[in-house]
């Protein structure tokens, strides 16, 4: 019943975003040429490329205004109001925490590593935080090591928004590469230190080094070399495993 | 006659190709092991292996691609067995019925015998599915010659209203609304009549449309990803398997049951959108509405698992169907397979046994030597495949996420390609949250192109005139169907259907 409930709040607010998402389609479709003139030749309504979005949008605004409906006949809208005097001040619960903490190191890796930092050490780097904090299946090893990596992931940020960085590749081409190998480390020393604390099995730390370090020693040179993929920034590591594989083949 | 022997003759010279070639037999080998590891781990799923591999198999030729992808989509519908049996957690959804008898079964000490129960039945399943693969699919596809413009929007949209209406675990209009997001995100891109950018907001990048595998692994691995890590999932105690045995005999006295089942599963594969799942529990179903010992049905009966696996199997063949006659999946593995054929040359739909002929007793050929690899793994293999369960999933899902992620990237070798798969991966992480189903929103984004310039192409030719759906005999059953598919989801139909049943019910007294 609670689930339902949960559901039917969600809906409700779905829908409102669903209308205005079919709103945006449609005012965007409007702006596209209902008629044209192709080499003198006159097109009709119905092959212009607005017809299909302007469809999409109107059934999206459609199924939207039901599913408000249903959300409020089912009491949806109630529940998102006593929900909503209920919950002020309260805190996230565990499942929420750990969903953002995956939220948090998929989108890092994307969009924070992947562009900027050699990619064996960006998947060292998701795989290390990832694995630590779950595998662990400690709340304070959680908390810590999660901690420590926003607090580096938020100096990478600041270091990449000041000319810092640019001044700093301009010296040494990898030393971004080599800052967040640093940073690395310093996340190992500090969930090392912290499972030691907490009595969890170093084991557990020295396992997620391990599939740390192998895959992507596995996955790069499979891409790279036998798939021919040329991998999305090549640094510090894989600039070094090129130097190698291609003097020892040439 | 001299047809149907050329036929085979051609499909046993494309079996001795297949079978010379150690280089493909150790491919599909692989590939099958990897599928039923995938299908056993629960998180994972056919339609991830798919597509993860589908960027494999970019650099081999496209039948050494089919032998792969096909591996370890068939292990990947059969692997999803393991844990439904072992732990009473089905690894896929398609084999969530197999687990209401499997599991029983295992509690009592018969692990091993449901394990070769459900593999030989798995394999008969997919080598029936094999045979309704190369008798139906020329035909269908010789039928489907003649259709038109107006056939092929309706064709396509049928899938997605069928698609939304029967894998919705909620409200139906959720799984509409999931297919509407896809037919959108299909417009993105430069229009295919006049070129024109849509929903591009100058991003050159989006000029080409969404690319689909980063789409389809953003849509069916991120969720997957983050669930499972959310969840901390872990197995519980593990029944003992002592020897897998085959059950030939056992299989063999359930001969008729097995047919109905691989009919259920072939009929089911056959309707877009809706897979192997669906197929599982109406043969679980049927098997107990029509069996003596139905009431026995939950405490670990033989027949149950046979009929599950059974129709789950036959499935693969009948999504493949209209994958390859019509271009339309039949599932969402099929719906990743259709990107990899896509990805490798191929156009799947009426042309394709034109344009290259042959290829449906290609894909036959691998199907039946898929079966039996899956057959030797299933029984010889099966204890090895056990241990990797073992691993935790904290470790393995970011693996995985690694994966996706390369899995995205090397295709198109563009980071925008990532930019665009997480996006797609959270969203679809919110929308299964709140019970949207993905598979009616993938098939929208495949078949959204087929639909928007069919769309249009139709109404050029009858000068936007709508008449023809009513003139074309096939057109107006698409109609019909798609009409009573919306109709038959109102509260009005509801009523009217429970006051019918209430006369018929007074006529009888």
């Amino acid at each position: 019943m609670d689930e339902k409930a949960s559901l039917r709040r969600s809906d409700f607010i779905t829908s409102i975003i669903l209308i205005l998402f079919g709103v945006f389609v449609i005012l965007v479709s409007t702006g596209m040429p209902m008629k044209a003139s192709y080499g003198g030749v006159e097109t009709h309504w119905y092959v212009a490329p607005a017809l299909f979005p302007l469809f999409i949008g109107g059934g999206v605004i459609l199924l939207g205004v039901l599913l408000m409906g249903t959300a409020v006949r089912q009491g949806g809208l109630a529940s998102l109001l006593a929900a909503a005097k209920r919950k002020t001040g309260s805190r996230l619960d565990e499942r929420t925490v750990r969903t953002m903490v995956v939220f948090l190191s998929l989108i890092t890796f994307v969009y924070l590593f992947i562009p900027r930092i050699d990619f064996m050490i960006s998947i060292m780097f998701f795989l290390s935080f990832v694995c630590t904090v779950f595998y662990a299946e400690n709340k304070r090893v959680f908390t810590r090591v999660t901690f420590v990596y926003i607090l580096e992931c938020a100096v990478l940020v600041l270091f990449y928004i000041s000319p810092l960085a640019r001044l700093l590749n301009g010296l040494y081409v990898y030393s971004m590469d080599f800052m967040a190998l640093l940073f690395l480390v310093f996340l190992y020393m500090q969930a090392r230190k912290v499972m030691k604390r907490e009595n969890v099995p170093l084991k557990k730390l020295r396992t997620v080094l391990f599939v740390a370090v192998l895959t992507p020693l596995f996955l790069c040179p499979v891409f790279r070399y036998a798939l021919l993929v040329p991998l999305p920034k090549e640094g510090l590591l894989i600039g070094q495993m090129n130097y190698l594989y291609y003097s020892l083949k040439y | 006659m001299s047809f149907a022997l050329e036929a085979l003759q051609q499909f046993i010279l494309e079996l001795a190709a297949l079978v010379t070639n150690p280089g493909a037999l150790v491919l599909l080998f692989a590939s099958v092991i990897m599928g039923i590891i995938f299908g056993a781990i629960p998180g994972l799923t056919a339609t991830l292996g798919v597509a993860l591999l589908t960027t494999l198999t970019y650099g081999m030729s496209p039948a050494t691609a089919m032998v792969a992808l096909l591996g370890i989509y068939v292990g990947g519908v059969y692997g999803g067995s393991y844990t439904a049996i072992l732990v009473n957690i089905p690894g896929t959804a398609a084999a969530a019925a197999t687990a209401m008898d499997g599991y029983p079964m295992a509690k009592k000490g018969q692990a091993g015998v449901a394990l070769g129960l459900t593999t030989t039945a798995s394999a008969i399943g997919t080598f029936i599915g094999m045979l309704f693969v190369v008798s139906f699919s020329p035909i269908i596809s010789k039928m489907a010659l003649e259709f038109t413009s107006f056939e092929f929007f309706l064709l396509a949209f049928v899938g997605i209203v069928i698609s939304g209406t029967l894998t919705s675990p909620d409200l139906v209009i959720k799984g509409w609304i999931a297919g509407l997001i896809g037919l959108w995100m299909a417009t993105i891109g430069r229009d295919k009549l006049q070129n024109y950018p849509r929903f591009t907001f100058g991003f050159s990048q989006l000029d080409s449309g969404l690319d689909l595998v980063p789409v389809l692994i953003g849509a069916f691995g991120i969720p997957q990803i983050i669930q499972t890590l959310r969840d901390n999932f872990k197995f519980g105690e593990m029944a003992q398997v002592d020897r897998i045995v085959p059950g030939f005999k056992k299989i063999f006295r359930y001969t008729p049951k097995i047919i109905r089942s691989a009919l259920i599963g072939v009929g089911i594969g056959a309707v877009p959108g809706i897979g192997e799942d669906i197929a599982g529990w109406v043969s679980y179903g049927a098997a107990k509405r029509f069996s003596k010992d139905g009431d026995k049905f939950g405490t670990g009966v033989e027949e149950a698992v046979v009929a599950t696996e059974t129709a789950n199997n036959a499935c693969i063949g009948g999504a493949m169907i209209p994958l390859l006659s019509l271009g339309v999946p039949g599932s969402p593995p099929a719906a990743m397979l259709l990107g990899a054929l896509l990805l490798h040359g191929f156009n799947p739909g009426p042309m394709l046994n034109i344009d290259h002929p042959g290829f449906y007793l290609q894909v036959t050929a691998i199907l039946l030597l898929a079966s039996f690899a899956m057959w030797i793994c299933g029984i010889f293999l099966a204890k090895q495949v056990i241990k990797v369960l073992r691993i935790p999933t904290s470790l393995f899902m970011p693996v995985i996420g690694v994966l996706c992620i390369i899995g995205s990237y090397a295709l198109g070798t563009d980071i925008f390609n990532l930019y665009l798969m997480l996006p797609v991966g959270i969203i679809a992480y919110f929308l299964t949250e709140m019970k949207y189903p993905i598979a009616p929103l993938v098939i929208g984004v495949i078949l959204g192109g087929m639909c928007d310039s069919n769309l249009r192409r139709a109404l050029m030719v009858s000068k936007g005139s709508f008449l023809p759906v009513f003139t074309r005999p096939v057109a107006l059953i698409l109609f019909l169907v798609i009409l009573f598919m919306i109709v038959s989801q109102t509260p009005l139909y509801n009523r009217f259907v429970v006051k019918l049943k209430g006369r018929v019910k007074r006529v009888k007294q």
